[in-house]
């Protein structure tokens, strides 16, 4: 396992603390965990790609 | 809703932010509007503290509600889309010819799901050049300066790619 420090803002410390208090999650880490696997899902670096390519497509021969 | 006169775009935060940074707004010509929701107009503000609406082209804040259809909310959940890229889609799910402008990756693949006209920040600086509103030796300039002046992220590699098919396009 890796350790990493972060600071994130009051705001979603108070949203991650109300989730694990309501029952939701198991503590911080676990949500932390879960949070970022998604995020990693979604933000594979060959979709960005793709996704980036396709807007030089548009960019230069689109229309609106 | 595509008129004469444009086509409306919806805008996430990215787009706005990023064109922000590198003092490009004025890209935003051409549509016919730009539309931001509420949400989205909070998240730039808390970035761009000094930006004003009327620096962007027929810029507009929706604070109207707008309702959600049962496949958007579920797609929102799935990709944990923050509450300006859900308000983004929720509108434009109502306006089926709109263009959506976002740089999230999960916001787009959203977006391409059902079946939405969706681009980013390069994709409107490329415009620039289609829609006469850059040059293109301006917009490699641009190109260039994205990881210094930006914090749209885009890996060396690709940005070189991009720069490539920019710089040899009929």
């Amino acid at each position: 396992m890796t350790s990493v420090q972060v600071e994130f803002p009051d705001d979603l410390a108070k949203r991650l603390d109300q989730l694990v208090a309501q029952g939701w999650m198991a503590n911080r880490q676990q949500a932390i965990v879960e949070a970022l696997r998604r995020f990693l899902d979604a933000h594979r670096p060959e979709l960005m790609k793709s996704q980036m390519l396709a807007d030089v497509e548009w960019g230069l021969h689109g229309k609106e | 809703m595509e008129r004469n006169e444009g086509v409306i775009v919806v805008s996430d935060a990215g787009p706005v932010i990023h064109l922000d940074e590198l003092d490009c707004l004025d890209l935003f010509r051409g549509f016919h509007s730009v539309v931001v929701p509420r949400e989205v107009w909070a998240e730039v503000l808390r970035n761009r503290p000094g930006i004003i609406l009327s620096a962007i082209p027929n810029g507009v804040v929706n604070d109207a509600p707008v309702d959600c259809s049962p496949q958007l909310a579920v797609l929102s959940d799935s990709l944990a889309l923050d509450a300006g890229e859900r308000a983004a889609l929720r509108l434009m799910e109502q306006q089926a010819d709109a263009v959506f402008l976002t740089d999230d990756a999960a916001a787009r693949l959203a977006a391409e799901s059902l079946n939405l006209r969706v681009h980013g920040t390069l994709g409107i600086i490329i415009r620039s050049v289609r829609v006469m509103l850059r040059s293109r030796e301006e917009v490699l300039g641009i190109l260039n300066s994205l990881p210094r002046r930006s914090t749209l992220y885009v890996s060396a590699e690709l940005l070189g790619e991009v720069i490539a098919r920019v710089s040899s396009a009929e």
